[in-house]
């Protein structure tokens, strides 16, 4: 029944819903750098109506009320954007990487392994072509020394990326596990505020930043659940689903690029621990390259070595150190043997031990360009060379992807914005109206009052 | 297309790094001169590059191994023209000898002279090279190939190759092969000469001792040219190498240097692109709907 109350109450409700609309515009815009945010808007709609009798049935407007606050976002994008982040992610970490063991290669450079290379053959050049120098023979020593030096100090460089790397992974699978109890609470706190009713819309711009920032580390899939939920699957592993986290697998391969769990292995596909796990394979396969370039150098050039006489009349001497029998060391105790250490005439230029004998010499200078079985038929500097550049390209490839995926980021980001970005112009112009509208319900309500009062003296008369 | 003002200022702000990074790579490339800081910014160049600076490093050991070798054979030539020298000595003193007037007094005389040609013939066989080495003594060259003991000559070094490596895959012989007989030859002609002289034997002086002392000559000439033509092939060698070396470098600085017109060109483009970037952002961050409120 329509009473004197009605309009009062009427204009009242629409003080306190348009004081609430300015409320969001004003959230929007305290929120305008918040990561993740989605821009707010207030839907109202009208009151039921008062029916009313006056020669025949009428309806008589109540007012408004607020229908809905919503979160203007777009899903499809979340899902592109998670997307191209992951294998933004990946090639990020992996040019990261790459490019950290194209530096401690250091090439082209006259103070790399290649110029060691180099001038080790070289300088067997020299003592073959003039044995009884003995500036000669000291420069086969020196330049030996120089080539060990920089190959066991580039592996221990690699050995030191290596662990480095293997804690970067660690740290990442930390983040994700972190992440994933995060989107676990958050998916409790919405499930809740839903279950009463709520739209809890700064907790689901949360969730899906937490999943945005999971997306960055591990390729994730999600699925919706009707109370409001998600479900995470992060390169098929279920990592969250409802309230409950579940750890990542600690135990990965880096040569597959895999995660074990028990006995299920999941393939990483995206996300900066992709790029992680191929980075940490490079630099064990580099790693591996100065090995064999080590082991191939003891062999070809101790066995050889070892038949000749060397200037103090000896023989049997290894020209680099290695083991009598059994597996050789590698790059990570590569060295001159004791005996060319303590002296340059250890070293033997011809197989005759004669000052004037450099045949072994000129072999070894002439061994330069042989290929070698143990390297894959290919010379000891044409290895290492093709080691080089194969980072670089590697490294060169990443970078440009990352470049195309930078640039398809850019584009999703922008449509992503454009949807859900706060824009200051949009709110000013937005709460000016509010301002107006504000005012105008208050205008109503002064009229209201005005009748009220008029009614309420004419009835003191 | 609705524009959200964080991705207003953030598409400023990209276009101000993304030009802020081009002209800083650019500046790098005009002050250090380089193409590149590491090889993955251009794999190919970086990889041309190493096999340029390879064969560099190659050529520049094969110029010091000719150097070597143009010291062993210079060393040679030197002491077998002094050789020569010696047997045209000898020559003159033969054909004195061989003349029938001659007291005994005087043949002495020429038969001392004939003992320190024969002094000056070792010592010029026992020449070293720059390292002390002895060239005539195969590889033995801490040996003094040539000693004399009891007017006996004995050599004692082997007849093995020296070979220096002048060009890939390519030994070039450096010591001389055959100096202890061609030595031995001569110290054994004056040996015979100085017996005649001193017996007064002068049909055979000009019969037997001028023939054997001019033929040893030739040999001696013979093993002179030999080691002059060598000489040439060793400095064409080495002109070669300098060539070759020359193109490297310039190869080297193809792969990995700017050239620097064409950096200052692109400098240039960068320098116009970050300022545009600059005003813009400055011009755009101006604007609000705010300014026009009252």
């Amino acid at each position: 029944m329509s009473g004197p109350f009605l309009g009062i109450n009427m204009a009242s409700g629409a003080l306190r819903n348009f004081q609430r609309a300015i409320d969001t515009a004003g959230h929007n815009i305290a929120n305008v750098n918040t990561r993740g945010y989605s821009r707010q808007t207030v839907e109202y709609g009208t009151l039921p109506p008062l029916n009313f009798f006056n020669r025949g049935w009428k309806s008589v407007g109540q007012g408004s009320v607020i229908t809905s606050v919503n979160r203007i976002r777009d899903q499809y994008l979340d899902l592109s954007l998670n997307n191209s982040q992951s294998q933004h992610g990946k090639y990020s970490s992996l040019a990261t990487g790459l490019k950290r063991i194209d530096a401690i290669y250091g090439e082209p450079s006259d103070s790399g392994v290649s110029a060691a290379l180099d001038k080790f053959f070289n300088a067997w050049s020299g003592l073959g072509s003039n044995p009884s120098d003995a500036a000669a023979r000291a420069q086969v020593r020196m330049s030996g020394q120089v080539l060990t030096d920089r190959v066991r100090n580039r592996f221990q460089d690699l050995s030191v990326l290596e662990t480095r790397t293997q804690s970067e992974i660690q740290g990442t699978m930390d983040q994700i596990n972190g992440l994933a109890q995060q989107i676990a609470a958050l998916n409790t706190q919405i499930t809740t505020a839903a279950a009463s009713g709520g739209s809890p819309n700064d907790l689901m711009d949360q969730r899906d930043l937490a999943l945005s920032d999971l997306s960055k580390l591990v390729n994730v899939t999600k699925e919706n659940f009707p109370d409001g939920s998600y479900a995470v699957y992060a390169s098929g592993f279920t990592l969250v689903q409802g309230s409950q986290a579940r750890e990542f697998p600690n135990s990965y391969n880096a040569t597959n690029g895999t995660v074990t769990d028990g006995a299920l292995t999941y393939t990483l596909k995206g996300g900066a621990l992709a790029g992680q796990l191929a980075s940490l394979k490079e630099v064990e396969t580099q790693k591996g390259n100065l090995d064999t370039l080590a082991n191939t150098l003891r062999t070809q050039i101790n066995t050889p070595h070892m038949t000749g006489i060397n200037a103090q009349g000896n023989t049997g001497i290894q020209f680099f150190n290695d083991v009598i029998a059994g597996p050789q060391n590698g790059a990570i105790d590569f060295n001159l043997s004791a005996d060319i250490q303590a002296s340059p005439n250890a070293i033997a230029a011809g197989l005759t031990g004669e000052p004037g004998d450099g045949s072994l010499a000129a072999m070894f200078a002439g061994m330069r360009d042989s290929s070698q079985a143990a390297l894959g038929n290919v010379s000891f500097g044409k290895f290492f060379q093709d080691a080089v550049t194969k980072v670089a390209n590697d490294a060169g490839y990443a970078d440009s992807a990352l470049e195309t995926e930078e640039s398809i980021m850019a584009q999703i980001s922008q449509q992503q914005q454009a949807v859900s970005g706060v824009s200051i112009d949009d709110e000013m112009a937005n709460l000016m109206k509010l301002q107006r509208s504000y005012q105008a319900a208050a205008r109503a309500l002064t009229v209201f009052d005005q009748v009220t009062e008029d009614l309420i003296g004419m009835l003191r008369r | 297309m609705r524009v959200s003002t964080p991705y207003q200022f953030e598409s400023y702000s990209s276009a101000i790094r993304k030009s802020q990074a081009e002209y800083f790579r650019v500046q790098q490339q005009v002050t250090t001169g380089k193409k590149f800081q590491y090889s993955s910014e251009d794999p190919l160049s970086a990889s041309l590059s190493m096999s340029a600076r390879s064969l560099k490093g190659r050529f520049e050991q094969y110029d010091k191994n000719l150097r070597g070798a143009k010291d062993y054979t210079q060393r040679g030539e030197q002491s077998m023209g002094e050789i020569a020298t010696v047997l045209k000595q000898a020559n003159v003193l033969a054909i004195q000898a061989s003349s029938s007037s001659l007291d005994s007094n005087s043949l002495q005389s020429l038969a001392t002279q004939i003992t320190s040609l024969q002094e000056t013939l070792v010592r010029h066989a026992n020449a070293q090279g720059a390292g002390g080495q002895y060239i005539f003594s195969g590889h033995k060259t801490d040996t003094k190939p040539f000693t004399v003991a009891a007017g006996a000559l004995t050599f004692n070094g082997d007849t093995n190759v020296i070979r220096a490596e002048v060009r890939a895959g390519e030994q070039m012989q450096i010591n001389l092969q055959g100096a202890d007989t061609l030595v031995a030859d001569i110290y054994t002609a004056l040996e015979d000469l100085k017996t005649r002289v001193q017996a007064g034997d002068t049909i055979n002086i000009s019969g037997v001792s001028l023939e054997e002392i001019q033929g040893l000559h030739d040999q001696v000439s013979g093993v002179r040219a030999e080691l002059g033509n060598k000489l040439q092939t060793i400095e064409a060698l080495s002109s070669e190498n300098t060539r070759r070396t020359d193109d490297l470098t310039k190869e080297i600085s193809d792969h990995e240097e700017v050239d620097l017109a064409d950096a200052f060109t692109r400098y240039q483009q960068a320098e116009t692109a970050y300022s545009a970037a600059l005003q813009m952002a400055s011009r755009g961050m101006q604007l609000s709907l705010m300014d026009f409120m009252r």
